[in-house]
């Protein structure tokens, strides 16, 4: 996909060209997963001894651990041959951010593409450096339970798990993969939260930082647009599909009415977020009650339009509101 | 094919021992769709007007619902929606009424309404109109009960009041939800439905048929269930009648049975 074409995978296609796709995809996960400086030092190394490269490549597909840094050698060798030491070095960084977002669209998308088993290959591995779930599924069960509950990526990452163990045809992509998932084994327990951190890099990057104010958040939990979260802010937020609505559910539910299916509407006084519907052919049900009335919003609430379920999570409440302080 | 209707249904509208009737009732079958409904409104309100608030929540019913069932084929998501914006379209149509007639007037009415969907019943219910399931012998109210009698009933459980204080209780037909053209506050209307075998039998009423005791009305839905709709709705009726209370209020008893096939 698109993605793939970041500026660094274009010099490696441009200088590996047997391997092109291979190389250039796997430089992203690769880097990905280690951190910055490591990558680094992998570049450094890299650029070092550009030779090593095509032996470790083919030998490390069925190696473990401490192909690591080869395969980094031998991208970043691939390199070498067009860029000189300028440009890698300011890649990695850049290349990190990409690869990071990558992660998280592309290793749903990933399964789905048609594109030779590397492509798929590739989504695993994102997944697999910032989830960190993919490896241990096969090996560890037990571990996964605990990730999955903490890091939102988990479904993701489960759509992942199963598109793993079917390919491996690409021997390169085998060896990527492999690597993560020893990496991953040396320090199990403790990597969780490294990689929760650095999961949570894509995270902050997608949201741009505002100061919304917000009184509670909706988020869509099944239906069109699942996965999707709104924040509420104070003031009457109207629901509907178009995009002047404060609460715009546009995911593909034409159930939902244009404007005005339903509101939602903090009361500063009692600080309690209030459910109402929008008109008399809208309907909106609260907990599987249909809204004839207004109604308080109690946290974990579960509001459904149409096919769409929503829950409604408070942030003002008895305990704060932004009039606090 | 000659469509048998789908369900056996009676209905009784009596006045009781009062001035007016503000009672509505209405029931309808769709045999092609294999539906049918039942919709009981008990009006209230000074000089006539529980007898308008009746009539508009049934007008409002049925509009909703003839809608949605003389089709072809029926889309039972929109069908089963339709139960709560009948209440909807009700509730806006009494307050435009109270508008019209301006301020301070006042009046509302109960709403129970069944949908018959093959074996499948879903209901609305806002106030105290009550809907109750008559299967293998016993006798079970399936809508919550908008009006204070539970909470009156739950202080004889606890000791606080005697059965008999309990059944005079002046707030004992307080309502706790209506439609009015307001707000309302409480709405029953499951999103499961109810599944009915072809043994069962559903009776609907005003509260004015809650001058017999559920275990009267057990009683002589278990002497006569194997008989026609309409004798077990003459028999409550009857039934009702023997009590001669003195201000017996208006009574609305429906009765369906889903025909053997």
């Amino acid at each position: 996909m698109f993605k793939y074409k970041s500026p660094l995978s274009r010099l490696l296609e441009g200088a590996g060209k047997t391997e092109e796709k291979d190389a250039a995809e796997s430089v992203a996960p690769t880097e990905e997963t280690a951190e910055p400086i490591a990558d680094f030092n992998a570049l450094r190394q890299a650029l070092a001894g550009g030779n090593a490269t095509s032996e470790t490549y083919e030998e490390s597909d069925e190696l473990m651990p401490e192909e690591k840094m080869p395969d980094f050698a031998e991208e970043a060798a691939v390199e070498t041959p067009e860029d000189v030491a300028e440009e890698p070095v300011e890649q990695p960084l850049q290349e990190d951010h990409q690869t990071d977002t990558q992660n998280v669209e592309s290793s749903p998308e990933a399964p789905a593409e048609d594109d030779p088993v590397v492509t798929l290959r590739l989504g695993t591995e994102d997944s697999v450096g910032v989830v960190d779930e993919t490896p241990e599924a096969p090996t560890a069960e037990a571990e996964e339970p605990a990730l999955a509950a903490p890091i939102e990526d988990a479904a993701p990452a489960e759509e992942v798990a199963e598109a793993a163990p079917t390919p491996a045809a690409a021997p390169a992509t085998d060896r990527r993969a492999r690597v993560k998932t020893t990496f991953l084994g040396f320090e199990r327990a403790d990597t969780h939260v490294q990689d929760m951190m650095e999961s949570a890099e894509p995270v902050s990057k997608t949201e741009t930082a505002q100061e919304t104010f917000p009184v509670g958040w909706l988020v869509v939990t099944a239906g069109p647009g699942r996965g999707a979260s709104i924040t509420l802010t104070e003031g009457l937020m109207q629901i509907g599909r178009n995009d002047d609505q404060a609460i715009q559910l546009d995911f593909g539910d034409t159930g939902i009415s244009r404007e005005n299916h339903a509101v939602i509407a903090y009361d500063p006084e009692d600080r309690k977020c209030y459910l109402g519907h929008g008109g008399k052919a809208n309907l909106v049900r609260l907990n599987g009650k249909p809204v004839l009335s207004t109604i308080a919003l109690t946290n974990g609430d579960l509001i459904r339009i149409s096919e769409t379920s929503i829950r409604f999570m408070s942030f003002c409440d008895d305990g704060f509101d932004w009039r606090d302080s | 094919m000659l469509a048998t209707p789908a369900y056996d249904i009676a209905l009784i509208l009596n006045q009781g021992q009062r001035d007016s009737q503000e009672d509505a009732v209405a029931a309808r079958t769709f045999d092609a769709v294999d539906a049918g409904y039942i919709a009981v409104a008990d009006g209230m309100g000074g000089h006539e007007a529980g007898e308008v608030a009746s009539e508009l929540v049934i007008n409002a019913w049925r509009d909703a619902l003839d809608d949605e069932l003389d089709v072809e084929t029926l889309s039972e998501r929109s069908l089963v929606d339709a139960l709560p914006l009948a209440a909807m379209q009700a509730n806006a149509s009494i307050a435009s009424h109270n508008e019209e007639q301006g301020l301070g007037f006042n009046m509302g009415s109960t709403l129970l309404g069944v949908l018959l969907l093959g074996h499948r019943v879903y209901w609305i219910s806002i106030g105290d109109s009550p809907f109750y399931l008559f299967r293998d012998g016993a006798l079970s109210q399936m809508n919550e009960d908008h009006s204070m009698a539970p909470a009156i009933d739950a202080q004889v459980a606890q000791g606080t009041l005697t059965e008999e204080q309990a059944r005079a209780h002046p707030d004992r037909n307080q309502l706790t939800s209506v439609v009015m053209g307001g707000a309302i506050p409480k709405v029953d209307c499951p999103e499961e439905p109810l599944n009915l075998s072809a043994a069962d039998i559903v009776v609907l009423g005003s509260d004015g048929l809650q001058t017999l005791t559920d275990s009267e009305i057990q009683d002589v839905l278990a002497e006569h269930q194997n008989a026609l709709a309409q004798d077990i709705a003459d028999a409550l009726l009857q039934a009702v009648l023997a009590k001669a209370k003195p201000d017996q209020d208006n009574l609305t008893i429906a009765v369906a049975k889903p025909n053997k096939s």
